[in-house]
């Protein structure tokens, strides 16, 4: 990948993966989608979980898999907003930077 | 190395964090080994580099986190994409503005019985000054007009002595009504200074402050 993510891109798209499943979903199934996408080590998105995690936008809890306990992400209402406000700024921002490089006059 | 050796030296490098940060770290971790299945144990030791190296990413985290946890109680920071990006987002920035305002009511609210004291005295501190330059006006306009009448009425008296009771009783006589005529005029020129001069004078001072006051405020918003 030649560009960079920086952390409010990965904010965003960790967001957006989570709120994919209403139920939540666990950190290595997240990492996959994650990469699915993107090109990020493993060790990345914990950090950035337990951040969105304390900044009330995912919230945890454990559900019972094959005996034992496994952490669940689930997307809070304050991470629903945070998400669209990324969604709406990412389009903002994409649309511009497409329109350059397609060599169209900026308004 | 083994599964149950990294998430061992993983434990070990997280002993100088809080121990809830290290428990939900190394649920994390325990769960994703689990999660990936044996058959990509090694898969997922590779990846994920060395023990250091996780620990160091959860440090990091933990460093940026609590320099974003300096507010309580206000929507999650947003990050902005670029520097330009949450410059241009007015929108939000008005309602980070509001919520302010509403964190300040509520804190108002709230601290009530604290400030409530404190306003009750600065109260009573103004009405004492007032009062007690409004006595003390009252008390030179007495003083000026009592001195000048009476002082006047003595000079009077004491010029009658002159000829009637003799010298030494009219110079006492006449002497007192002009140091009383003389204490009358300087409360008269006092007071006429202190209303013609200081009086507007200060007026005008606390107004340009209350005026200047508004108008920053009123800048300083604009410019947000």
């Amino acid at each position: 990948m030649v560009f960079n993510t920086g952390a409010a891109l990965l904010d965003a798209i960790v967001l957006a993966v989570v709120s994919k499943d209403e139920e939540g979903t666990y950190g290595y199934k997240i990492t996959q989608d994650v990469r699915k996408a993107i090109d990020v080590s493993e060790s990345t998105l914990y950090p950035v979980l337990r951040r969105l995690q304390k900044d009330d936008c995912l919230e945890v809890y454990d559900r019972e898999c094959a005996g034992r306990n496994r952490r669940y992400y689930k997307i809070t209402a304050a991470g629903e907003a945070q998400l669209n406000l990324y969604r709406s700024e990412w389009m903002d921002y994409s649309r511009k930077i497409t329109a350059l490089f397609a060599g169209e006059e900026l308004a | 190395m083994t599964k149950e050796q990294f998430l061992f030296q993983l434990e070990q490098k997280l002993l100088d964090i809080p121990e809830d940060e290290r428990a939900e770290a190394m649920e994390y971790y325990r769960d994703y080994f689990s999660d990936a299945g044996t058959e990509n144990e090694e898969q997922v030791i590779l990846e994920l580099g060395s023990p250091e190296k996780v620990a160091a990413s959860i440090k990091e985290g933990l460093r940026a986190g609590r320099e974003d946890a300096g507010t309580i109680g206000q929507p999650p920071q947003t990050r902005g994409f670029g520097k330009s990006f949450s410059e241009t987002n007015a929108g939000r920035k008005q309602m980070d503005s509001r919520s302010k305002w509403l964190l300040i009511i509520v804190v108002a609210i709230f601290t009530f019985p604290f400030w409530i004291g404190i306003a009750g005295a600065l109260f009573g501190i103004l009405v004492a000054v007032v009062a007690t330059i409004f006595g003390l006006a009252v008390a030179a306009v007495a003083v000026a007009g009592v001195g000048i009448v009476a002082g006047f009425i003595c000079v009077v008296v004491g010029i009658v002595r002159f000829f009637t009771g003799g010298l030494v009783s009219g110079f006492i006589t006449v002497g007192a009504g002009l140091l009383l005529f003389a204490l009358g005029c300087l409360c008269t020129a006092a007071l006429v200074f202190v209303f013609g001069q200081v009086f507007p004078w200060a007026l005008r001072g606390i107004s340009n402050l209350l005026h200047n006051g508004i108008r920053r405020r009123k800048k300083v918003e604009v410019n947000e």
